[in-house]
């Protein structure tokens, strides 16, 4: 055997390229297996021609029962949608192995040791995770469409319609294997990828059930929103896989055995550390007291939580801006002269200063605007929203918060409308405690987002569940800072701000 | 060093391998040795330290590092749905091998480790011997100038093995430098120029074969056979001021000298001056085993007291080696 002096290597290639070295050995990987060509055909061809000679069959019930309307308009360009996330949702096996398969396998050391980059090997097995997805999607739909065509019934849907499915098919397949994947980087095995699975599935089941919502309810613009709101997601998830995507982690983390003893060790770590002492890793040796909790912990998790808390923020002043601009809709002017908003808006004529009205709201069960009733709704108001952040990328949390200022932006609306100035009131019945009320919302649903975000991001050096204790530690922490802040709002709002708004606005409480 | 979480799995390891070397890396399981090599290759990263391969900063500059360097793994871990060849094929591109030259030089490797006949099939249907060669064969497809090999013939045949320990060798006159990571104490001695023995994470002791038999196993012993029954050792031989005899067997006995040189001969005339006959006069096997298993067994290390270790270790050492225990 001869051996060469000089390398024998050429320059390298561009990142595409190297990229698909890796796509193409994977795509090969995965068209020879049998268990995943057979459930995908079945899914693409079978399936959808089941499904088609039984609507043709019952076509004439349908139409009967449902009207002609739901039938062509309604239920099936639904179907046609909702065909082409089923062979989706088969296809996630491919992705969630992508990494943690082949280590199961033991063939990634040696992926490992070739000259990748980080960013060629996660683009790499993405694309090629990615194909066989979007590629059953497409055809699952199209097949579905072309098949009920050749029996004789209309194409199922508008041309602009069916682009729209499929591109909104294709950005789900893009942002649920984009999470695949990263699940498939952060598990110990295959198995434990599966379980993660339900993560990615629930929620996009969920995006499909609001799809039928918007089709059925003829919102084609929302779909248009959703395709936005999912391809923002695929940016982040990309931008998530990339760079935290590590190889080290990949290679040397072993075991996903869960111990009640270790998850208490792990939270005791994080509560009796500071932040920035938990990041680094060390330890200064201050002890826990109140003063260094309100001194050091509280403001490195606002530090922390700065990027967080600016999107919150952002989101509330665009969905208050959106408000504005929806007022001039003229449904809403149309409501607003219905409802007499007009006369309420002026001090003077709002009933609440003139009769003190006060006492006939009732809020979390206490009659009147007690500080009590306003402290238990708002703080179970932020607990909620912190809650569904939790479980949507803080995004259900950020909404619920633009729907509750929203109002204020339809309030601003009219009052240009109607040629006021809403200074008075916003500064009388919103600003003496929104100014510690709105902070402290914000601040939770930021936290509560940076929760759920914790497992897409870790911190470097920590594992997904070291970061989700982080994260969710933080968030405890910071309730100390909440919920005093939600109370002394809430007296203000008791006792101070209805007295101040009527006050300035003219009335006479 | 490297540390997970809590755990330390190497703390100190210094090594330098040069061209045409071959470094062999002994070790219980667990010991760090597939740590070391992972942080070597570029895949780990090291919680402090720095290793450089071929000139590249392993932190620094890991492509580089990668590029140069061919990574035996543990486990063969092949593609079991590709053909050999595509394997070579897809690990030779990713190492930017030219395609004429990469079925070339397939082919070669695949005739020199008898794999070429079974090129048609799927590795999947390899024996462990064939996966381990198909795997050294992919290490070695983009002739790399450093090369790790981790158990290279655990699962082969005599004859396999001593094909790849024959391949091992051409290497090395090759000027590849080679780190190998083994169990196999008799492969590691004909193979090393160097060994080293790592221990829960630091390289405890480091020289040639023949360096840490003598500094651990002490002087060397030789047996001499006579051609009839002895009543007693000779009073010449035991007066020879570097002899210590050691032992008395009917035909013969052993004795042990720091310096054979001299002292051999003065044995073979004392002997002939009384009248006695010699059959054989051979130094007493001495294995690396030996040599291992007196490291492995130290009860203070056992103890995992390292300080009872290094004092225990530098005793045995000559002053001017003591610097390669130190730890």
């Amino acid at each position: 055997m001869s051996y060469q002096a000089e390398s024998i290597v050429q320059k390298p290639r561009s990142t595409l390229s190297r990229a698909l070295i890796v796509t193409r050995r994977e795509l090969r990987d995965t068209l020879r297996d049998w268990r995943v060509i057979a459930p995908i055909l079945t899914l693409v061809l079978v399936l959808p021609f089941v499904l088609a000679s039984v609507l043709n069959g019952l076509s004439a019930s349908l139409v009967k029962n449902l009207g002609q309307a739901t039938f062509y308009d309604k239920l099936l360009p639904f179907t046609t949608l909702a065909i082409g996330f089923l062979p989706m949702s088969f296809c996630l096996v491919i992705a969630l192995e992508t990494f943690v398969g082949e280590k199961e396998r033991n063939s990634l050391e040696a992926l490992l040791s070739a000259p990748l980059t980080d960013r060629e090997l996660f683009l790499g097995k993405y694309l090629a995770a990615t194909f066989p997805t979007v590629i059953a999607s497409i055809f699952g739909s199209l097949s579905f469409s072309i098949i009920l065509t050749l029996m004789g019934q209309p194409f199922p849907v508008e041309p602009v319609l069916l682009l729209t499915f499929l591109a909104l098919n294709i950005v789900e397949a893009l942002v649920m294997v984009a999470g695949a994947v990263l699940v498939s980087t952060h598990t110990t095995s295959v198995r434990a990828a599966n379980i993660m699975a339900s993560f990615i599935i629930l929620p996009m089941s969920l995006a499909v059930q609001l799809e039928a919502i918007l089709l059925v309810n003829n919102l084609q613009i929302g779909l248009y929103f959703m395709l936005l709101a999912l391809v923002v997601m695929l940016a982040l998830l990309m931008r998530s896989g990339i760079r935290i995507f590590n190889r080290e982690e990949i290679i040397a983390r072993e075991g996903d055995n869960i111990t009640f003893k270790g998850i208490l060790m792990g939270f005791g770590y994080f509560f009796r550390r500071t932040p920035q002492e938990a990041l680094a890793r060390q330890q200064t040796g201050l002890r826990w007291t109140p003063w260094r909790f309100y001194r050091c912990d509280i403001p490195q998790i606002l530090g922390l939580n700065k990027a967080a808390n600016l999107v919150v923020t952002f989101a509330i002043v665009g969905g208050i801006i959106l408000c504005i601009w929806v007022s001039t809709w003229p449904i809403f002017q149309q409501a607003r002269d219905d409802l007499g908003i007009t006369g309420r808006l002026s001090g003077a004529r709002n009933p609440l200063c003139q009769t003190n009205g006060f006492n006939s709201i009732n809020i979390a069960g206490l009659r009147g605007v007690t500080w009590q009733g306003l402290f238990i709704n708002n703080t179970v108001a932020v607990l909620f929203g912190s809650a569904i952040s939790v479980v949507s990328l803080g995004v259900a949390g950020i909404l619920l918060l633009m729907v509750s200022t929203g109002p204020v932006g339809f309030i601003i609306g009219f009052f240009f409308q109607l040629d006021l100035n809403p200074l008075p009131l916003l500064a009388g019945f919103i600003l003496p405690h929104g100014i510690i009320e709105l902070p402290a919302a914000v601040f939770g649903i930021a936290a509560a987002m940076k929760v759920s975000t914790s497992i897409i991001a870790p911190p470097q050096g920590m594992s997904i569940g070291q970061s989700f204790q982080f994260a969710l530690v933080n968030y405890i922490k910071l309730l100390g800072l909440i919920v005093p802040l939600l109370l002394i709002a809430a007296i203000i709002e008791a006792n101070i701000t209805p007295g101040i708004g009527c006050w300035l606005t003219g009335g006479t409480l | 060093m490297k540390q997970f979480g809590e755990f330390m799995a190497v703390r100190e390891v210094s090594l330098k391998v040069e061209a045409g070397q071959i470094l062999a890396l002994l070790g219980h399981n667990g010991a760090g040795k597939t740590t070391t090599t992972r942080m070597l290759a570029a895949i780990l990263t090291p919680t402090s330290g720095q290793a450089r391969i071929g000139g590249f900063d392993t932190v620094k500059q890991p492509l580089e590092v990668r590029k140069i360097i061919g990574h035996l793994t543990e486990q063969p871990g092949l593609y079991n749905r590709m053909r050999v060849l595509d394997y070579l094929d897809f690990f030779g591109e990713l190492q930017s091998v030219p395609k004429k030259l990469l079925r070339e030089r397939s082919e070669e490797l695949l005739r020199r480790f008898d794999l070429w006949d079974t090129r048609q099939l799927r590795m999947g249907e390899y024996s462990k011997g064939m996966r381990q060669k198909a795997a050294l064969i992919r290490a070695l497809v983009h002739e790399p100038k450093v090369l790790f090999l981790d158990e290279p013939t655990s699962a082969m045949d005599p004859y396999s093995a001593k094909l790849v320990r024959d391949a091992i060798n051409d290497l090395k006159k090759a000027n590849r430098a080679i780190i190998l990571c083994t169990h196999n104490l008799a492969e590691a001695e004909i193979l090393a120029d160097r060994i080293a023995i790592i221990r829960k994470g630091e390289i405890i002791i480091e020289g040639t074969a023949e360096e840490l038999k003598q500094n651990l196993l002490g002087v060397p012993t030789y047996r001499v056979e006579l051609n009839k029954i002895l009543a007693e050792i000779p009073a010449a031989v035991k007066a020879i001021p570097q002899v210590k005899v050691l032992e008395m067997t009917a035909r013969g006995f052993s004795f042990e000298t720091a310096e054979p040189t001299t002292a051999n001969p003065a044995v073979l005339k004392s002997l002939s001056e009384s009248g006695l006959s010699v059959v054989t006069l051979s130094q007493v096997s001495r294995s690396l085993e030996a040599v291992y298993l007196k490291i492995a067994g130290d009860t203070a290390a056992a103890k995992g007291n390292r300080d009872e270790v290094e004092q225990s270790l530098l005793k045995e050492f000559p002053d001017n080696e003591r610097q390669a225990v130190k730890m």
